[in-house]
């Protein structure tokens, strides 16, 4: 005989109870286990997704608006001995079924042959054929497309020219084609294919890059760079250095021309300004060139005599080297006799520039004139003209069409003449630095740069300024997209944790029954274990026994559970697809066990059932063996009293802080006033606790130890152990409490959607467009744009907002984002209109001008920036007042401080910077893709259908912006729903472990119970006394907590009475209700089988 | 022969529930030498079983002292004191207490195991259980034997660890006349053969003439008859 025989002996003859331990265990460790597991699987998933979504792209250049050459593929390909990809990207919407299906923000993407060299799947055809498409599947099925469907796809037909520069500043201007889907590429074949970071697959449409580019323009153009990295030989700046060893001025948007008969050559730039890095460049090293500036004027005037549209050119002249008049102007001769002035007299100009609101404005300048030329002279030189589009290509001036508004009418016949014979040909000559102080802006100072022959030779020009020129600035900054979206998906959303808080009351739950029923294993072998300690065994050894059993026990249950905690997972994983998918936005994911997971899942369910029995064994081995046998005492009469007075106390106490709370509050306070409702809950619970133990002492004192019926006999052993009894109920209600209140809590709808302090800001809805709109629609440009009827005219405000892609930081990505989309507008507009509210302020932030916060010095390096608190907290993993750094057009790191974080709001998921900020960070990123649209009044819905009217080819969507709200909340209610289910799952897991007390009570009680029976009780009723003593405490519990949760949802009760869940609260407290019932009479049963009388007999 | 265990002017009180103290035993003296075969009577509730848990070292006396050849047990440590009524005590209770999960032979060699088991001890279990008449039913089940029977395996598993005194808590009290009758021989015989003191508590004044000395314990004070 030895302990271990001992040990086996045991753990053999109290196999049903050690089973039942181990089912305990079973369900701890497969909760563990499922919620590690199912953070893993959601992790691979997210891993997965992003790999397929990249395909073998490690790296990417995404140039926006700068197109490149598509051969600067090859070059690179050539240089660096990978896979490298050329693709032209834009976006648009797409059509089908003759028009009737459509959607908008679809990514149409250009693609060649090397495309499918990064990819492995199992399309390999190679790039659809002219007129054919290669659609996604998500597209597919939105469009509810097949292979051999018609689609059309309209797109913003991008420009290098930004839109919003003077001179050309037009309308969005769109293309469309017409296409048959070849087949629809899966994921494994980078159907999917984005370099944004989401596990929501987007809308792809890929056509042939050749086909896509000829609409762009002439040149096979491409704007986006994918590189594979087989060997993994490569790093961001060997790209970067071979992008720089292999680029061309054309790669850059730049030409260099040698003009025919002219003594310079000159370089232009195809988004017409050139900008300060290439002036540097050009500038440098000494080779005396000249900047020129040319600008069409609307209108040229002295006195009443007026010539229209021409174009004034800003270039060095000795005139201005003589005479340092910024005033000071050189005119031809045509002009001279046009206006009938000459040297001395006065002249004004009227030209359009945009001001800060991006509106065109009317400008006017005076000068005098200094000096007269004659138009043949060569001052006055046709190559001075700009290549402005609609215009440089025209053969009469009526035939103009540069964008903004020009009055034909007031070309006159000589005007023509002129442009007939001198085309472009300036009519005046102001000083460079006039020029730039009147024309230059965001994009450049200089339409062209002239380098003298007699100094230069093309290639020493081409060669010095690839030299002094960074790709970076235009656009090519290479990312490694590959790491960003691993690294993404690894500090995601992290499901193990979350699942783990979600099934708190459910490992609560297991753990309670398990401890319970080690307990009550324990208390039933007390015989035994008096017997070892009489024997003299020590009480370590005794310990060593039972825990060793217990370990066993443990360790099987966490094997087994283990194997639970995957079927768990499955469970789970197969509910995000459906019934919770509102969490995740997505489905298909895939289950991916890791063993170490499944280790630490284990090894953590054996330690807290090991943890679990080692606290009921230490708390078991203090008491005395004899003692157990005793039940404790009614309550001294004057005990009784006492406690009696100490629950009206806290039954009015609780009751009268309740009330106040609420009266603070207000029933009409709304969600805002959630956390005091919850308080008032809590205080009508302890209420009920106190009126409990007012009830049980009543009771008693009622009694007064000498009356006795059915009520006082049955509440006798509850007021016996009226501790237990409370911790009962108080255990019960509190965890109904929080179960039903905590899930219940839900955003169906919002408090008050018109007030301009909620999330919505009091705006009707939020309207995204797939291509920008020019306009900002708060202008008069844009009112005569809108041409909004009468009826209509009641906008109050449109709040526009410029947008620079980026990943979506809101709650519907599960990614750690590390780059959202910007959203640039006028923080001012915001500000007067009290817009929003704020979650989080940094020590600098005026409270009541966090808005103004956005504006910033120009000095100031540092851009102010405002997100929502939880895209700070969540999806950027920062706080108010941390920087994150962004790259801006020119390709430098510029750092964004966070200096406020708004409350809930429709700007989840964007951060957003002022205007003024956004045009510098991002000065080609033109027009807005985002508006705030306050009706102001009725006539709503006809607004948003006149505005899908005017925007219809614009890719528009508008919905309500309590509905955007809305849908960020569904992320939270779907995960409150699953608490609430977890919640109701641990309750009943909980009260497994409450019936295991009540039998152990029962079986406790089974003399007192045989005694009845010896008096004359029948057997129902004592069934009876046993059903009224613990359906008290039952009910009590219930009701108490029930009351509690009820007064604490009052918020969410007032504001969305038709979302609050009445059934799933009245099904969790009728299952509650029954199971526990069930349980009370199960154990009844239990308790009274047998012959009790002959044990009575025996004692 | 020398006193083997002495019981000086011990005294046990509960708490009452009125906040005053219930007084079990007053001013209680025992002495036993080795060999002395004591029984001690007394009504129901008057704290025989709790003067023979104090004797046992399984309660402790709110006042008094207990000697064990003269030396103090309130010196011992909880951890001494299970080794001392591990090397010293056997006892008996009236309800047989046996292991259902073991066997006859494993319940009585279950006081052994702290010190360990090894063969010899084995052999003399089984020598004990033969001097009961229980050789034959060594590998049985506690389930499968009489009333009687398991009180004896009861009494051999008190002797297995060669115990000076024998303390044995109404042993009789659930078995009828005859087996309680052979059980009263068996303690005599183990007292005479073995020379284990003897403390019984009973209700039997057949059983406690048996015993050398008898005591009656009335009101919490303890007298000899």
């Amino acid at each position: 005989m030895h302990t271990a025989r001992l040990i086996f002996r045991n753990l053999v003859f109290f196999r049903r109870t050690h089973a039942g331990l181990a089912a305990g265990i079973l369900i701890a460790t497969g909760v563990l286990v499922g919620a590690l597991v199912v953070g893993d699987s959601m992790r691979y998933s997210l891993t997965h997704t992003a790999l397929r979504r990249l395909g073998r792209t490690v790296y990417a250049v995404d140039t926006g608006r700068h197109f490149f050459s598509s051969s600067l593929a090859d070059r690179l390909e050539t240089r660096l001995r990978v896979p490298v990809a050329p693709m032209l990207h834009s976006h648009g919407l797409a059509l089908s079924r003759g028009g009737e299906n459509g959607t908008a923000q679809v990514n149409i993407y250009g693609i060649t042959d090397a495309f499918f060299r990064l990819t492995s799947g199992p399309y390999q055809e190679g790039p659809p054929s002219s007129g054919e498409a290669l659609v996604n599947a998500a597209l597919a099925e939105r469009l509810a497309l097949k292979p051999g469907d018609g689609l059309i796809i309209r797109f913003e037909k991008k420009s290098a020219v930004p839109p919003d520069i003077p001179l050309i500043r037009h309308e969005t201007e769109t293309a469309a084609l017409r296409l048959t889907v070849k087949t629809v590429l899966g994921s494994d074949s980078m159907g999917d294919f984005s370099l944004r970071i989401s596990q929501i697959s987007p809308l792809n449409v890929f056509v042939s890059l050749k086909d896509f580019s000829n609409l762009f323009g002439p040149d096979s153009t491409a704007n986006m760079l994918l590189f594979g990295d087989p060997d993994n030989t490569m790093d961001p700046g060997r790209v970067q250095s071979a992008i720089a060893g292999v680029w061309t001025l054309r790669d850059a948007g730049l030409r260099l021309a040698v003009l025919p008969g002219r003594s310079f050559y000159e370089l232009k730039s195809d988004r017409l300004f050139i900008d300060s890095d290439v002036m540097a460049a050009a500038f440098s090293g000494g080779n005396r060139s000249t900047g020129v500036l040319s600008y069409l004027v609307n209108r040229i005037y002295a006195g009443n005599r007026e010539t229209p549209y021409s174009f004034v050119t800003g270039i060095s002249h000795p005139f201005f080297t003589e005479y340092r008049d910024e005033k000071g102007i050189v005119i031809n001769s045509w002009l001279a006799q046009d206006l009938h002035v000459g040297p001395g007299d006065s002249l004004h100009f009227a030209y359009f520039v945009i001001d800060e609101n991006n509106n065109l404005v009317e400008k006017e300048f005076g000068f005098r004139i200094g000096l007269v030329e004659p138009v043949s002279s060569g001052v006055f030189d046709s190559s001075l003209m700009p290549d402005i589009p609609g215009l440089s290509e025209t053969e009469n001036c009526r035939d103009w069409d540069p964008g903004f508004p020009i009055d034909l009418k007031k070309i006159r016949k000589k005007d023509e003449a002129y442009w007939d014979r001198y085309r472009g040909t300036p009519k005046a000559i102001v000083s460079p630095e006039t020029a730039r102080k009147l024309w230059g802006n965001r994009f450049g100072d200089l339409t062209a740069i002239r380098f003298p022959r007699s100094m230069n030779d093309p290639d020493s020009i081409r060669v010095r300024l690839m030299r002094n020129l960074r790709p970076e600035s235009f656009g090519f900054s290479v990312r490694p997209v590959q790491n960003e979206a691993l690294r993404a998906s690894a500090q995601g959303v992290d499901f193990g944790e979350l699942f783990l808080g979600l099934s708190f009351f459910v490992t609560a739950g297991a753990l309670l029954l398990i401890g319970l029923l080690f307990v009550f294993s324990i208390e039933q072998r007390k015989e035994e274990i008096g017997l070892y300690m009489a024997s003299g065994f020590s009480r370590f050894m005794i310990m060593k026994i039972l825990w060793t059993e217990a370990f066993f026990i443990a360790l099987s249950g966490s094997i087994l559970g283990s194997g639970f905690g995957l079927i768990i997972t499955r469970w789970v994983l197969e509910a995000l697809g459906s019934v919770w998918q509102g969490a995740v936005r997505t489905s298909g994911f895939k289950m991916h066990v890791r063993t170490a997971t499944l280790a630490v899942g284990m090894v953590s369910g054996l330690v807290m059932a090991v943890l679990t029995f080692a606290a009921a064994l230490i708390i078991m081995m203090r008491r005395n063996v004899i003692r157990l046998q005793q039940a404790p005492p009614l309550p001294e009469p004057v005990h009784a009293a006492r406690l009696l007075r100490t629950g009206v106390v806290i039954f009015i106490a609780g009751l009268t802080g309740a009330a106040v709370l609420i009266m603070t509050a207000g029933f009409d306070a709304g969600r805002r006033a959630a956390g005091t409702f919850m308080g008032a809950g809590g205080l009508v619970l302890v209420s009920g606790i106190g009126l409990c133990l007012f009830t049980m002492m009543r009771v008693i004192h009622l009694s007064g130890f000498r009356r006795i019926d059915f009520w006082i006999l049955a509440m006798q052993n509850s007021v016996r152990r009226w501790g237990r009894s409370l911790t009962a109920i108080g255990l019960l209600g509190g965890t109904i409490f929080l179960v039903i209140t905590v899930g219940a809590n839900q955003n169906h709808e919002l408090d008050n959607p018109e007030n301009r302090r909620s999330g919505t800001g009091g705006f009707d809805f939020w309207a995204e467009t797939a291509l920008p709109v020019q306009h900002n629609l708060n202008s008069r440009e844009a009112e005569r744009f809108l041409g909004l009827p009468d009826s209509l005219a009641r906008i109050s405000q449109i709040i526009c907002c410029r947008v620079h892609d980026g990943d979506d930081a809101s709650c519907l990505n599960l990614n750690r984002i590390s780059l959202p989309r910007i959203l640039g507008l006028d923080p001012v507009l915001l500000h007067e209109r009290g817009a929003f509210s704020f979650a989080g302020l940094t020590d600098q932030t005026d409270p009541d001008h966090a808005w103004l916060s956005l504006e910033r010095d120009s000095v100031q390096d540092v851009i102010p920036a405002i997100a929502d608190q939880t895209v700070i907290l969540w999806g950027l993993g920062k706080q108010v007042g941390d920087t994150l750094i962004v790259i801006n057009e020119r390709g430098d790191p510029v750092h964004l401080k966070l200096t406020a974080g708004l409350e809930n709001s429709v700007f989840q998921g964007n951060l957003i910077i002022s205007e003024k900020s956004f045009i510098d960070l991002f000065p080609s990123v033109a027009g807005y893709r985002v508006f705030l649209v306050d009706a102001s009044g009725s006539g709503r819905s006809a607004l948003a259908g006149y505005l899908k009217q005017i925007f219809r080819d614009y890719g528009f969507s508008i919905f309500p912006a309590a509905k955007r709200l809305l849908l960020f909340y569904e992320v939270e209610n779907t995960y409150l729903t699953i608490f609430m289910t977890l919640g109701a799952l641990g309750l009943i897991l909980g009260s497994f472990g409450m019936a295991v007390l009540l039998l152990r009570n029962m079986l406790e009680r089974r003399g007192e119970l045989a005694l009845l029976r010896a008096l004359g009780f029948e057997y129902k009723e004592v069934v009876r006394i046993i059903m009224i003593e613990y359906g008290f405490l039952l009910v009590a519990g219930l009701g108490t907590g029930l009351a509690a949760a009820l007064i604490a949802s009052v918020p969410s009760l007032i504001t969305s009475l038709t979302h609050w869940p009445v059934r799933s609260v009245l099904i969790i407290g009728f299952v509650l209700l029954v199971n526990g019932l069930i349980w009370i009479y199960a154990a009844t049963r239990i308790a009274l089988r047998g012959d009790m009388l002959a044990g009575l007999r025996l004692e | 022969m020398g006193v083997l265990l002495e019981l000086k002017d011990i005294c046990k009180s509960y708490p009452s529930g009125a906040g005053g103290t219930l007084s079990v035993l007053q001013d209680v003296s025992l002495s036993v030498e080795q060999g002395d075969f004591i029984s001690i009577m007394g009504p129901s509730g008057s704290g025989k079983s709790t003067l023979l848990n104090i004797a046992g070292t399984l309660d402790a006396p709110t006042s008094g002292r207990i000697l064990f050849r003269e030396k103090d047990l309130a010196d011992l440590k909880q951890k001494e004191r299970t080794r001392f009524r591990n090397r010293h005590l056997g006892f008996v209770f009236q309800l047989h207490h046996l292991l259902p999960q073991c066997t006859v032979l494993e319940n009585v060699l279950i006081p052994a195991l702290p010190a360990g088991v090894d063969s010899r001890l084995t052999d003399y279990a089984c020598h004990l259980l033969e001097r009961v008449g229980l050789d034959q039913r060594l590998h049985e089940m506690p389930g499968h034997l009489s009333g009687g029977e398991r009180q004896r395996v009861a009494v051999v598993r008190a002797l297995i660890n060669r115990p000076e005194i024998l303390l044995a808590d109404e042993p009789t009290g659930s078995l009828d006349q005859n087996t309680a009758s052979r059980m009263g021989v068996l303690l005599q015989e183990i007292n005479r053969d073995y020379g284990t003191s003897l403390i019984l508590v009973t209700h039997s004044p057949e059983l406690a003439g048996l015993a050398n000395r008898t005591y009656r314990l009335h009101e919490g004070t303890l007298h000899l008859s």
